[in-house]
């Protein structure tokens, strides 16, 4: 029996030991990481197969809940464990021939503390739990955003800094009044008594979560530090960042809103948010000329999507939502680290500059423009599966409003295929003569970007079976959590 | 087993191509070969319709599926015929040209694209296929590079619009019906409130106009056309365009029906077919004559390109049995001439790398196959007989008038004097004319050149003089859609609409030629002098001095309409564009980089959030 605990504790003892490795085996702290994050796919894909008998519950130190800790690994927290240590995997492989500078050490153990960190929270079945790993999540990234040391990265990081604190100290104003009002922090527990406290509590508790939550998650007008933060950090850290960290927020503020304090009536709010927030990232992308700020924008507003379709109150959003989260880490995670090498050959992060790259890169570019044509949303790859899911989801509750926000995705769409093609045409256009630089990116930094992209271009051959999974993800986060299941 | 191979095998051609990208010659081959054995399968599946293939893959509980009609074998016998003849023409057209590495893969990939959205038996597999074509579409327009970057990219930006308007459209119908099929829904289509109808409506012809390149939706076709290398054009302006009109067609009489689009009536005879005839009349003027300001032959033919669909939607929505025939019709007649007026240009062009049509003149005789090609499809499309565009189009004026809409019948006339006019510019300035000194050692184009071309002429005059043998196929599509069937012999129809035997039309033409000829012969002897033995407007001719017509024709007409040439639409784009830009501009700037209105972001976002949830709980 595999111990979800596992899932957690080994990148985060790993991380704390990769400095005292260090001092035996000087630059061993790349394989130690990759290794942390290669057990962590292995555990993973084992509970994946496991948690199809139920959701696996354990009991840290021998406590029963309410009173102990306790991890819930069901098929949201064991599927997001599987994303994060697959792409953390894949941009650790890119890492050792792209992070070439700074304290490698403190890389590397960052990066195990920010996968740790998320998958905690993922898998943690306690309210307090979730603050610390959220925390753990949160420091972590503000350092690896500062990792080039530039002035752009330290502003940047600085204004993460402050954002990310008031949105914590919200969070945790959030878990007083529920320690408060309850007198426990399980969620289950809270989930079950979340029915006797008064409705002014209620709502005052959600509304600090949502602000709380939404600041990490990129909510509009919460997310006003992502563009900085994520345009400056190394790409291999907007990787990360775009492709699981603000979706783990979401997630979890979705599971909380759902199962944990079934305020099913606020989703409405969450949707219309979720419009915004898509409309407002890609029509601010659309002008972008620095490419990772137009990758940050786009982020922006496939969180908004994804938002949209996760409150969407029926098992059919959410499992497309969850469909769209798999084609967004997959993606964007392609277009930041395809982007990473053109901007390091060329010195610039004005996507101009990148003319006829295709002939140089030319593997990067393709797959640059394979990604880019999946976060757009056009078939056969895995974007255009997930959107039109996400709208037939939308069409089918059958209410007006849904339908107006239908049209906004639509529009949303048509500026994000904009955009994203005229960076492609610039790839694409020219001979590349006027580039300087020889030779493309190393074939370790191509190796995961090829991964990722045999995801998004051959993915739907596994539809059926992420229909599956995703359907079981959706079916649990529709349910409500109670202890009296758990025990 | 056939329906699947005509999949199989393109895609099978894509992933040996892709694997053997270097390799010019297997990648040519290949694609010869599949689009040929395409063509045999094709013809296998003539006696199959009814057969149906639904592929063990779900989406929302909907399997992709696909049907053989006859309405979609049709369609797919011409995209068959003509992709092959492309590929024929192309192997030695495209050797050795700039960004052609993936030309054959593209071609492919869209012709599978397009097979997908012919066969389709529901919306989500038509949607997907309708998507790779779009893109494919645009990576095989950004072929030859250069300003085919931009007009590709203008392009994507109607396509994808068309898709988002399209998948709104197919959201609705998922909304109310609950389905993707296309029987299911043509059975809920009638019960829709009128509203949600109209709506459903306007959304699937707007989508499909674009696509179809119906005025005002027209504006990205002429760039994005005659950029590319000239058997792309043909390609795309040939079948690529006519697959908008295969949708109108699939959706008018196949999901919608015809008597729920008549319950729209705006006042008396003036329905939503009728509005749909007016847009069809001036995509039939408008940009007819905008073909006759142009002097490359490539952006001539698009613009027709976009003329002649106003044709075949002004016949489909006519509503007559007839009309209905004539404009189906003319797809097929469309096709073939088009086709063979392209490859006409670009056997000119392989020669003198050239299709402006100020630098050609006087290749008659250095190119006698290609100007009988050329000859032979500007009076195709022109519809003169004996031509098959002629069969058409008197289908489609005898419908028009016989349905009482003379000015949609005038407008068709006012159309086909345009052509006529623009037509000669063309066969004038390539063929006519003096042969520039350059041009002393053009030669005809090699056999496999040649071969598309013979194919095509003879095409363009067979369906022309035996228009029954398309007929009979177009009479099982009007049957298999419930509507009348217009009575047909093999060289013409005899209906009480009126009678037409092209049979007799065509011997009256060739005796005409022939009393011409002996006209001709009992006349004086001609004298053979030197081209530049000659003189126009007080000026004597020589080799620097072109005679008036062959530089600028048509200079006169352009100077008198110029002025009145408002390029509205080209505004409205820009417009449009400027729009989404100062939205861009401004929504950004609310991304200030100052921390401190960050901080007041998220306090007010904290506020506000309270006060509507306060409302909600």
């Amino acid at each position: 029996m595999v111990n979800p605990i596992l899932l957690i504790v080994v990148p985060l003892a790993t991380a704390f030991f990769i400095p005292i490795f260090s001092l035996i085996w000087k630059g061993g702290s790349k394989y130690l990481a990759l290794l942390a994050a290669l057990f962590n796919i292995a555990v993973a894909s084992e509970l994946l197969v496991k948690v199809k008998n139920g959701p696996i519950h354990v009991t840290i130190a021998g406590y029963k809940a309410p009173i102990g800790i306790d991890l819930l690994a069901g098929h949201l927290g064991v599927v997001f464990a599987l994303i994060i240590s697959v792409i953390g995997f894949l941009v650790l492989i890119y890492s050792i021939s792209y992070i070439k500078g700074g304290w490698l050490d403190r890389y590397y153990a960052l990066f195990l503390l920010l996968l740790a960190g998320t998958t905690g929270m993922v898998l943690t079945n306690d309210i307090f739990n979730l603050f610390v790993f959220f925390e753990i999540v949160c420091i972590s990234s503000y350092i690896l955003v500062a990792y080039n040391q530039d002035s752009h990265g330290l502003e940047a990081s600085i204004k993460y800094l402050i954002l990310g604190s008031i949105g914590s100290t919200l969070f945790l104003i959030a878990i007083a009044l529920i320690y408060m009002k309850m007198g426990t922090l399980n969620m289950a527990d809270i989930s079950d008594k979340i029915g006797g406290i008064d409705s002014a509590s209620r709502m005052l508790i959600i509304v600090l979560l949502i602000t709380g939550l939404g600041v990490e998650g990129a909510l509009f007008p919460l997310n006003s530090w992502l563009p900085d933060a994520h345009a400056s950090a190394p790409s291999t850290i907007s990787a990360l960042l775009s492709g699981f960290v603000i979706e783990v927020a979401l997630i979890v503020l979705v599971k909380l809103t759902y199962s944990v304090f079934h305020a099913t009536s606020i989703l409405v709010f969450l949707a219309v948010l979720g419009v915004t927030t898509l409309l407002i990232g890609e029509f601010a992308a659309f002008r972008q000329e620095n490419i990772k700020r137009a990758l940050a924008y786009s982020s922006i507003g496939q969180i908004g999507l994804i938002l949209f379709a996760l409150s969407l109150n029926t098992e059919a959003g959410i499992r497309a939502g969850m469909f769209q989260i798999i084609n967004h880490a997959a993606s964007k995670s392609i277009l930041f680290l395809a982007s990473g090498y053109m901007i390091l050959k060329t010195g610039s992060y004005l996507y101009k500059d990148y003319r006829g790259i295709a002939k140089k890169m030319p593997v990067s570019a393709f797959l640059f423009a394979v990604g880019a044509l999946s976060l757009i949303g056009v078939p056969p790859f895995l974007g255009f599966f997930s959107k039109i899911q996400i709208i037939m989801a939308a069409a089918a509750t059958g209410s007006v409003l849904n339908l107006w926000l239908i049209a906004a995705v639509l529009l949303g769409t048509i500026i994000e295929g904009i955009y994203f093609l005229k960076i492609v045409i610039v790839m694409f256009s020219g001979t590349g003569e006027e580039l300087s630089f020889s030779g493309g990116a190393p074939f370790g930094a191509v190796l995961p970007i090829i991964l990722l992209g045999l995801v998004v271009i051959a993915g739907f051959v596994f539809l059926p079976y992420l229909n599956t999974v995703n359907t079981s993800v959706a079916q649990e986060i529709v349910k409500h959590l109670s202890l009296a299941q758990l025990f | 087993m056939s329906l699947s191979m005509m999949f199989l095998l393109p895609i099978a051609g894509i992933v040996i191509d892709l694997i053997f990208v270097k390799v010019e010659s297997i990648k040519k081959f290949t694609a010869l070969i599949v689009t040929g054995v395409v063509v045999y399968f094709n013809i296998l599946l003539l006696n199959k319709t009814g057969l149906k293939h639904v592929l063990p893959f779900s989406v929302m509980g909907q399997n992709l599926s696909f049907k053989v009609t006859y309405l979609n074998l049709y369609f797919s016998l011409m995209i068959s015929g003509i992709t092959f003849l492309t590929v024929l023409f192309s192997l030695r057209f495209i050797v050795g040209k700039k960004n052609s590495s993936l030309y054959y893969i593209w071609l492919l990939i869209k012709t599978t694209g397009m097979f997908g959205l012919i066969f389709a038996n529901d919306f989500l597999t038509f949607l997907i296929a309708w998507e790779i074509m779009s893109w494919s579409t645009f990576f095989l327009m950004m072929q030859g590079g250069g300003k085919a970057y931009e007009s590709a990219y203008k392009y994507f930006i109607y396509a994808i619009t068309a898709s988002m308007i399209l998948i709104a459209g197919i959201a609705i119908l998922y909304l109310r019906i609950g389905s993707f099929e296309y029987d299911v829904i043509a059975k809920g289509f009638a019960g829709m409130p009128m509203g949600i109808t109209l709506l459903t409506l306007i959304l699937f012809i707007v989508s499909f106009s674009i696509e179809a390149a119906v005025f005002p939706l027209h504006a990205w076709v002429p760039d994005a056309y005659s950029n590319p290398f000239t058997p792309i054009t043909s390609y795309l302006a040939g079948i690529s365009t006519r697959m908008g009109i295969y949708a109108i067609i699939l959706f008018l009489f196949g999901i919608a029906g015809v008597s729920v689009i008549d319950k729209f009536v705006i006042i008396g005879a003036v329905n939503l077919r009728y509005v749909i005839g007016v847009f069809a009349a001036i995509t039939m003027i408008v940009p007819t004559y905008t073909a006759l300001f142009q002097h490359d032959a490539k952006k001539l033919i698009t613009w027709h390109g976009i003329g002649q669909g106003g044709y075949m939607l002004v016949g489909i929505v006519s509503g007559s049995a007839l009309g209905i025939a004539g404009g189906i019709f003319h797809i097929l007649n469309y096709l073939t001439y088009v086709t063979l007026i392209l490859f006409c240009i670009a056997a000119v062009e392989y020669r003198t790398g050239t299709t402006n049509l100020n630098k050609l003149g006087g290749l008659i005789k250095k190119q006698p196959i290609a100007f009988i090609g050329l000859l032979v499809g500007i009076i195709g499309l022109a519809g003169i007989p004996p031509m098959n565009g002629f069969v058409s189009k008197w289908f489609i004026y005898r419908a028009l008038i016989l349905q009482g809409y003379p000015f949609l019948a005038l407008a068709a006339v006012i159309g086909t004097l345009g052509t006529i006019l623009s037509v000669y510019k063309l066969i004038h300035n390539i063929f006519l004319g003096q042969l520039p000194e350059r041009y002393n050692n053009v030669k005809e184009v090699p056999f496999d050149m040649q071969l598309p071309i013979w194919i095509l002429t003879i095409a363009t005059l067979l369906f022309g003089v035996f228009p029954g043998i398309a007929m009979s196929l177009i009479a099982k599509i009007q049957e298999s859609f419930g509507l009348a069937v217009v009575p047909y012999s093999l060289h013409g129809i005899q209906a009480s609409a009126g009678q037409l035997n092209m049979l007799v039309v065509s011997l009256t033409f060739a005796g005409g030629l022939v009393i011409a000829y002996i006209v001709y012969l009992l006349g004086h002897r001609r004298k053979h002098v030197i081209q530049y033995d000659n003189y126009a407007a007080g000026h004597f001719l020589d080799k620097n001095v072109p005679y008036n017509f062959n530089y600028n024709f048509y200079a006169g007409f352009e100077h008198i309409m110029e002025p009145y040439r408002k390029k509205i639409i080209a505004r409205t784009e820009n417009s449009l564009v400027s729009l989404a830009e100062a939205t861009g501009d401004y929504l950004r700037r609310l991304y200030t980089g100052n921390v401190s209105t960050y901080a007041i972001y998220v306090l007010s976002a904290f506020v506000i959030t309270a006060i509507l949830l306060a409302k909600l709980f």
